[in-house]
């Protein structure tokens, strides 16, 4: 004996109700009669039996909706079949559900909390001001943004990262910083007037503390230039465009040759004595086509050839 | 089953026992293997749309005759009849609409895209029209490389309303392709009965207005549908141009698998199932004396066997991994003509 | 090929006449390539693109169909299915839309359904873009529609030397590739090498360096982005304009190593701005560049209307020169 089920007919389609049968047991039917007549979303359908067969009983009455695959009817076949293939039910189809993965036990996550500021508002900050705020440990909170609505951006952050640097960090924890230092310059020059506005206020407020911290004198004196001059003209001769060297090489060079000579002006005066400094660096002050000024530090100028001097300008 | 190279050079239609025979293993294989379809779509093992052959066999059995090893055939969602004619192994063909990666397209097309490249089947289409121009195309790269081949485009009563249709055969008229177009008239565009498509239901009078050469065959009658397909075949090729047979059937089944079937009356349906192409060339041969009640029942095992093997190769074959769902949207390395 | 000594003088020409080359050089290479359109043979092609390659090639190679874009297209796919290299051109991206159908269903779709066995080795060329008066059913930029299919590559040459070199790149790729040509650009002259190098059809290019933001365009609107970075770049804002040269696939490695030093972006998207390429690149960006961000991308695409005729109302439908500057100079100052 075997299951005759409700059939699937599409995709869509999810139960069946029996309307009627068309048999009754003993019946002998061959294959592609009608069975029974079913309703569907899509109307009355008649159903067949897909072998020659005998009614054996009729499990299903009228007008019940049943599941597709439930059991209607039995059935068995009377000619000992040549070719048997499997009747696989429709339910077993559900193992081949391998295909879509097992849902995993809901893990808890903890969210992390975006800065607000002390009224509670959220901050609006740019994702890349957020990221550097983070490198370097600057307070968002504090800050003011320049970007639209208020917003925060990189530019602010860098800007509040080198005053932070300036009022709170005394000289001792920066050697390597030279008095007429500027701020950092920053790895790309954002030219609007805001920014130069800013660096300017930056460079006004080192420059004033400099002044009013250091204690400066001046001397003077007159160095006949032509005889390097001319050995640097005949050598750039022999250079292409790109290899030549400046001038201001050779001063900076000459500087730290001297410095190797004369150590006792490398240095700071801390804790109420001189403190040489071994390494030499020089300070180099560049206007900027835009406006404002930088100062990056060559270090170890006594080690560079003119070369080098000039590879790093 | 499709000839192989060493078959007839030209097209000679056999009335041997031996070659009715064969015709009629043929459709019998066709009509078991849907009929078998219809049962494993009811079990939810075939899924998707299912567009059973019932009532046509003639004409995929017929025509497939005239053509031949290497010409090429483009057909319908419609399409297993074709596929099993062409020679297409019915395993890998249920594999594939079982949607199984040892499928002839690896499960990816299902029983709406099938598809053999050795064999140039070039689909299996689920648009209506789709395939007209595609085959205008092939025949073109025929015609241009000085290939002595022949394109078989299958397509139904519905296409000859599409736009596609019209533009095909002007083009195909226009720079002289060798095409055979195949309307299989069955009466109805899936719920729409001809009266309701056409202004002109005469399909075959619309090639005439493109100048193409035409037939009208009773596609019931397989005999008739293999000699006017063996007409119609030495026209195209040797005269290169096209040609369009209008076969007219009727499917026994229903549209698609979950269709009631308002528009059309029982009455209707029994009336054409009398004049089924099966019981119609058994009674010819049985008539002959030329098959016994023995070797009509072998012949039964032997189609029924097959479909079991098939089966059995469809249930056992791997699913394609999941892993590898963004395949096959591009060539691969290597790939390509 | 011998190599002379001395560089071998720049061409100068159209940009029309650059395709025409690539079509010249493509039909004379490889037997198999032909050219088959509406008025691409007696007619001299609709834009003048195939002028003379009938009386050149002969009426085998450049064939003029009638109009039926679904019927030639679909031919087109079958000729290449069966051992051709065809170049169908539809005349433009208006028209095309008649044979959207054989463009998704089949030729993008041959590949997939045949699980591997039937590749489509198609080239479409298609005129696109508006910005001459030609009303609403003459000045679609579809090329983002296509753009959105699997199985297909779009290519928007913007470029001379992109116009001559992708042709034969996407004739020898496997699958269909459609090329889509602004129809304003045809005009375009310049400078090309004597002996063009052969182009990628897979990557972005960097037209314009710059520091300050990036500009991602393609076709007619990236000569807008690179006159909008000039004007900038006097009032010290550098941008960076890159050229996507292919909308599928997008090189986002290129898009966002740019963003990375930017910080800033704008997408110019002839398409309208509801769900245009400029939407995906945009989201892509966000997905992908999002903590590289200084500002939110920006997009500047066509006005969401069909395209209207008088001038005035067409040019303030499409995006403008003026609208890039008036962009990125909000972007980079935080205020209009």
């Amino acid at each position: 004996m075997t299951d005759f089920c409700m059939p699937s007919l599409g995709a869509d389609m999810k139960t069946g109700t029996l309307v009627k049968w068309h048999v009754k047991p003993g019946d002998r039917l061959k294959r592609g009669d009608i069975i029974a007549d079913v309703e569907t979303d899509k109307g009355i359908m008649e159903i067949e039996v897909f072998e020659d067969c005998v009614i054996d009983e009729l499990l299903l009455k009228p007008e019940t909706e049943v599941p597709v695959g439930t059991v209607m009817a039995k059935i068995h076949s009377e000619v000992a079949k040549k070719v048997t293939e499997a009747k696989v039910p429709i339910k077993e189809t559900a193992k081949e559900k391998h295909l879509i993965e097992s849902t995993k036990p809901p893990v808890k996550t903890t969210v992390t909390s975006t800065p607000v500021t002390t009224d509670g508002k959220r901050l609006r900050v740019s994702p890349i001001a957020r990221k550097l705020a983070a490198e370097l440990g600057v307070d968002l909170t504090q800050i003011k943004g320049t970007g639209a609505e208020g917003a925060i951006q990189e530019r602010d952050v860098r800007q509040a990262a080198a005053l932070a640097d300036k009022v709170e960090e005394p000289a001792i924890e920066r050697p390597v910083e030279k008095p007429l230092e500027t701020p950092a310059a920053p790895a790309k020059l954002p030219s609007s007037a805001e920014f130069q506005a800013g660096m300017r206020r930056a460079i006004a407020a080192a420059m004033s503390r400099s002044n009013r911290e250091i204690p400066h004198y001046y001397l003077e004196t007159q160095i006949d230039m032509s005889h390097p001059l001319k050995w640097l003209e005949m050598e750039n001769q022999k250079r292409s465009i790109k290899d030549r060297i400046l001038p201001v090489v050779l001063l900076i060079k000459a500087t730290a040759k001297a410095l190797t000579e004369i150590p006792e002006l490398n240095g700071y005066w801390i804790d109420d004595r001189l403190q040489v400094e071994e390494s030499i660096h020089i300070g180099f002050a560049i206007s900027l086509r835009q406006g404002g000024l930088v100062t990056p530090a060559i270090h170890h100028a006594d080690t560079k050839s003119l070369d080098e001097l000039m590879a790093v300008l | 089953m499709k000839k192989k190279s060493g078959g007839k050079p030209e097209s000679i239609q056999s009335d041997t026992s031996q070659h009715l025979i064969e015709l009629l293993r043929q459709m019998l294989r066709i009509r078991r293997f849907e009929d078998k379809c219809a049962e494993l779509y009811s079990a939810a093992k075939i899924r998707g749309f299912l567009h059973l052959y019932n009532g046509e066999e003639a004409i995929a059995v017929g025509v497939m005759q005239a053509m031949q090893p290497d010409d090429a055939i483009v057909a319908t969602y419609r399409e297993h009849g074709q596929a099993l004619a062409w020679g297409i192994p019915m395993k890998t063909v249920m594999a594939e609409m079982y949607g199984k990666q040892g499928g002839c397209c690896r499960g990816r097309g299902g029983s709406m895209h099938l598809f053999d490249k050795e064999r140039r089947f070039y689909g299996g289409n689920a648009i209506v029209g789709g395939g007209l121009p595609l085959a205008v195309g092939l025949a073109l790269a025929d015609k241009k490389l000085g290939r002595n081949r022949v394109t078989c485009c299958f397509f139904g009563d519905g296409a000859a309303a599409e736009g596609e249709f019209h533009e095909a055969l002007n083009l195909a008229a226009l720079w002289q392709v060798p095409v055979l177009f195949v309307c299989e008239n069955n009466q109805y565009a899936m719920g729409t009965a001809l009266k309701y498509s056409h202004s002109n239901p005469n399909l075959a009078e619309k090639a005439d207005n493109y100048g193409i050469a035409n037939a009208t065959v009773d596609g019931m009658d397989v005999l008739a549908v293999e000699a006017a397909a063996h007409k119609a075949v030495d026209i195209v090729r040797t005269e290169v141009k096209p040609f369009f047979l209008e076969c007219i059937t009727y499917r026994f089944r229903a549209h698609s698998m979950f269709d009631p079937e308002f528009y059309r009356e029982k009455a209707e349906v029994e009336q054409w199932r009398e004049r089924c192409p099966i019981n119609t060339l058994f009674k010819t041969i049985q008539e002959k004396g030329w098959l016994s009640d023995t070797e009509w029942n072998q012949l039964n095992q032997e189609v029924d066997s097959e479909i079991a093997a098939a089966i059995a190769y469809a249930e056992t074959c791997l699913w394609e991994p999941v892993e590898d769902l963004t395949r096959f949207v591009y060539s691969e390395r290597g790939a390509g003509v | 090929m011998n190599t002379s000594i001395q560089e071998a003088q720049p061409i100068h020409l159209t940009y029309r006449e650059a395709v025409r080359e690539a079509l010249r050089e493509a039909l004379r290479k490889d037997d198999r390539v032909f050219l088959m359109g509406e008025d691409v043979g007696r007619y001299g092609g609709a834009f003048g693109v195939s002028k003379g390659l009938l009386q050149e090639f002969g009426s085998d190679r450049i064939m003029d169909t009638p109009l039926c874009e679904s019927g030639f297209t679909g031919a087109g796919i079958g000729a290449a299915l069966g051992g051709m290299r065809p170049i169908v051109e539809v005349m433009t991206v208006n028209f095309s839309l008649l044979a959207a159908d054989q463009i998704l269903n089949t030729a993008a779709t041959y590949l997939h359904m045949s699980g591997g066995l039937f590749n489509v080795p198609l080239v479409i060329r298609m005129g696109t873009g508006g910005g001459k008066q030609l009303a609403a059913q003459h000045s679609h930029s579809l090329e983002g529609w296509y753009a959105h299919i699997p199985g297909i590559k779009v290519l928007t040459p913007a470029t001379l030397e992109d116009a001559r070199g992708m042709l034969w790149t996407a004739l020898e790729d496997p699958d269909p590739v459609l090329i889509f040509e602004n129809t304003l650009l045809y005009t375009m002259e310049g400078d090309i090498s004597a002996n063009p190098e052969p182009v990628d059809i897979d990557r972005a290019k960097v037209r314009r360096a710059g520091t300050d933001v990036t500009l991602i365009s393609y076709s007619a609107s990236l000569f807008k982005a690179l006159d909008a970075a000039e004007t900038l770049a006097q009032e010290g804002i550098e941008a960076e304009v890159i050229d996507l040269r292919t909308l599928r696939p997008l090189d986002d490695e290129t898009l966002l190593t740019s963003i990375a030093k930017t910080h800033r972006a704008v997408i110019i998207d002839e398409g309208w701005r509801s769900g245009s390429i400029s939407a995906e690149i945009s989201a892509r960006i966000m997905e992908k560049g999002f903590y590289d961000l200084d500002v939110p991308v920006e997009r500047i695409c066509a006005a969401e209307v069909p395209m209207p005729y008088a001038n005035h109302l067409e040019q303030a439908a499409l995006p403008q020169v003026a609208t890039i500057i008036q962009t990125v100079k909000r972007m980079v100052t935080g205020h209009d």
